[in-house]
């Protein structure tokens, strides 16, 4: 019996001990009796950092190697914000990048969207990561003919998976691009001699970023023959019997035309400034002089030339 | 009788004049449509536009006797081919050379919607030319872009002019630079192939010449020192030329590095290459990234994509290899499945991975493509949620085992004392 008890006073003890033992769910510090070996229990505790931008380069997503960029003339131009960032809790935890492009002289980040100074996207791709850490993101934007030549400012935020954002800048370049589009020949269909024929319109448009101011001449069959017209049973037309003028006006207030470059007077033809296309329109009219006996059809040439305003 | 037919004869006029209106509906829209494409075609179709990129150059200190360039671009809208030619003007019209010869009378140089036309323009100032500045102008003109129909008629012409200012100095000054230097990978035994670009902006032309010294893996050992020639190959004032060539080597296998000084610019480059086993070098590849969440619970599994791209010439078999680490230490290797993947394609490679405590895990591999290895990438996860196992505890083992034994040693002792009693 004494032995019973002494067995499950033993076994209880243990117990007891063993209960006493185990954690309580505390993390203990365990020092030891020569303060030499300390046993800590750590629980690290991930919070979020903020993302960052840590390079902007603008380019030509033709030719990424391109910073400083020629718009297409008349047409649309793919310029990429190519942004480098940084998230310490991985490049992968970057959820969503927005960008900005705008004029530098006259816009700014905030500015409304507006063809020839401002453009946002708002739905950027990532590209491919550099580290565990950097990733680099490209955006893309469809910037039309006749937005300014000059430097553009390019502005980047990203934001994580914790809301929190970082914001970078970089800068660009959009060449000057000049170009001119012709509307179709001058027909002035039939007419008698020694009569006038009818007042033509041929309509010419600026399709670069660039003002130009226009100048025109005109030749039968060979530059500088002094003719507006060769015709095609013999016979011409002298240079000076076809006249022009920017408005429609009568025959004696157009201006004769030349074998030399005569500049459109008053024309300087601005850069466009939204997608309803100004064009401008010169007005033509041809005296059929019987002097050089002119016969069957007769065609000549008229030289359109844009120069930097 | 009477009334059936009638009804017929109404039937048959309804029918008459059902088969009129439809036929007078499909004549109006059949009006409608061609004097819609009339308009349409007439607006569309008609005009031509011709843009130039620069409308002003600037020569900006060119030496007497020397030579500078500079190239714009002139490209048309229409779909059609439009004959372009130059005429020059200005004082500098006889020191300008336009390239190509647009006015050659054995060729004729078009351009279209799809062809964009560089013209190089070349000023040769001649030697006894004074110091100053001096103004001309290139005129780019095109061909007829249309022709009129009727009895009279004028074709038109686009045209631009192009201002060519020039300041001509007697001053000689040097300026170049030297970049993009690339030394390909080889194999074992073949000659490496090295490239690289000159761009000079000064007004004299140079004569670049390269020196090149190979370092080991670790560039801690000098392999070899090479002088680099083009064979003499000069860079013209304002141009910049690449140039490359060839030299033999007994290279083992194995990455180098190449330290490239450029003479006279003074430029300097560092760049690997590799040397490869025989018909190895097909083969290439590029990790792209690796792909995961960033954030998890312990318990979750997460899933883990590697994208490679193949950039050789044939099909490679690809699996991704790394670690996951957290704290420095490693947690787990990455070993995948081979994945075929096809030249010019991307391919995913998935893993998975489970995490079991807290901790930022930074998940680094690379591709092992045909026994070559891809540069390394990196990602990370982050853990910070759920709940960790406990650990296990050798103490607890320990105290257990203790009582078991003393529990058998209790019962042993009451065994011999009841066996004791019943002797007795």
């Amino acid at each position: 019996m004494n032995s019973k008890v002494f067995l499950i006073f033993i076994v209880l003890s243990f117990a007891v001990a063993l209960v006493l033992l185990l954690p309580l769910g505390v993390a203990p510090n365990n020092v030891s009796a020569n303060y030499k070996n300390v046993t800590v229990w750590t629980h690290v505790n991930i919070t979020n950092s903020r993302p960052e931008v840590l390079n902007i380069t603008f380019q030509d997503s033709a030719n990424t190697s391109l910073k400083n960029i020629t718009l297409n003339a008349g047409g649309l131009k793919d310029v990429q914000c190519n942004v480098t960032v940084r998230d310490w809790n991985g490049f992968n935890d970057i959820v969503y990048l927005n960008a900005t492009i705008w004029y530098a002289p006259t816009s700014n980040i905030s500015a409304p969207n507006d063809n020839n100074t401002h453009y946002t996207n708002s739905s950027c791709s990532l590209n491919g990561s550099i580290s565990a850490y950097v990733g680099w993101y490209v955006c893309d934007f469809n910037v039309i003919y006749y937005a300014n030549n000059g430097t553009w400012m390019c502005n980047a935020t990203v934001i994580d998976n914790a809301s929190t954002n970082g914001t970078g800048m970089g800068n660009g370049t959009f060449y000057p691009v000049y170009a001119l589009n012709v509307t179709d020949g001058i027909d002035y269909g039939n007419a008698a001699v020694e009569s006038f024929a009818g007042n033509v319109t041929a309509n010419i448009t600026n399709l670069g970023n660039m003002p130009i101011n226009i100048t025109v001449e005109g030749y039968g069959a060979g530059r500088g023959d002094g003719l507006a017209m060769n015709c095609s049973l013999g016979g011409n037309i002298t240079v000076s019997n076809e006249r022009f003028a920017t408005a429609n006006v009568a025959w004696a207030l157009k201006t004769p035309l030349t074998g030399n470059s005569q500049p459109l007077s008053n024309l300087t033809m601005l850069k466009q400034n939204s997608t309803a296309l100004i064009t401008n329109s010169t007005y033509w009219q041809l005296y059929i002089d019987s002097t050089n006996n002119p016969g069957g059809n007769c065609t000549g040439n008229i030289i359109f030339s844009a120069v930097a305003s | 009788m009477s009334k059936s037919s009638s009804k017929s004869s109404i039937k048959m006029w309804n029918k008459i004049l059902n088969k009129l209106f439809f036929g007078m509906k499909l004549f109006s829209i059949l009006i409608i449509f061609t004097i819609l494409y009339s308009i349409l075609s007439s607006v569309l179709v008609q005009a031509v536009g011709i843009s130039v990129t620069k409308a002003v150059i600037d020569y900006e200190n060119v030496l007497k006797g020397g030579y500078a360039e500079d190239i714009l671009y002139v490209s048309t809208d229409a779909p059609f081919d439009i004959p372009i030619s130059y005429e020059l003007l200005g004082d500098t019209k006889n020191w300008i050379n336009v390239s190509p010869d647009l006015n050659s009378p054995n060729t004729t140089v078009f351009i279209n919607n799809t062809n964009y036309q560089p013209i190089k323009i070349v000023i040769n100032p001649p030697v006894d030319t004074p110091v100053g500045t001096y103004n001309g102008t290139v005129r780019i003109i095109t061909g007829a872009i249309n022709k009129p129909g009727g009895q009279y008629g004028s074709q038109l012409q686009a045209a631009f002019m192009i201002r060519v200012t020039v300041k001509v100095t007697g001053t000689e000054f040097l300026s170049c630079s030297g970049g993009g230097i690339v030394i390909k990978d080889t194999e074992v035994g073949s000659p490496l192939e090295y490239y690289m670009t000159v761009s000079n902006s000064g007004n004299i032309r140079v004569t670049p010449t390269a020196v090149i010294d190979i370092w080991n893996q670790d560039q801690t050992k000098l392999i070899m020192s090479k002088q680099l020639e083009f064979n003499s190959m000069e860079v013209l004032p304002t141009t910049n030329q690449a140039l490359s060539n060839t030299f033999a080597n007994t290279l083992r296998i194995g990455q180098y590095w190449a330290y490239v000084t450029v003479a006279p610019c003074g430029n300097s480059g560092l760049v690997t290459f590799n040397v490869y086993d025989k018909g190895t070098i097909v083969d290439s590849g590029e990790l792209i990234r690796i792909d995961n969440v960033a954030w998890a619970k312990i318990g979750d599994v997460v899933p883990i994509t590697a994208t490679f791209k193949n950039t050789g010439q044939r099909s490679v078999s690809a699996k991704l290899k790394g670690v996951i680490t957290s704290e420095n230490k490693i947690v787990e290797t990455i070993d995948s499945e081979f994945y075929d993947i096809a030249p010019g394609q991307n391919g995913n490679i998935q893993v998975y991975f489970t995490p079991k405590k807290y901790g930022q895990y930074i998940i680094s591999g690379r591709i092992l493509y045909n026994n070559k290895l891809s540069f390394e990438k990196s990602s990370v996860l982050n853990v910070n949620e759920g709940v960790e196992a406990a650990g296990f505890n050798w103490l607890y083992v320990l105290i257990i085992i203790i009582i078991i034994i003393i529990i058998l040693l209790l019962l042993i002792r009451i065994r011999r004392k009841k066996h004791n009693i019943r002797r007795l």
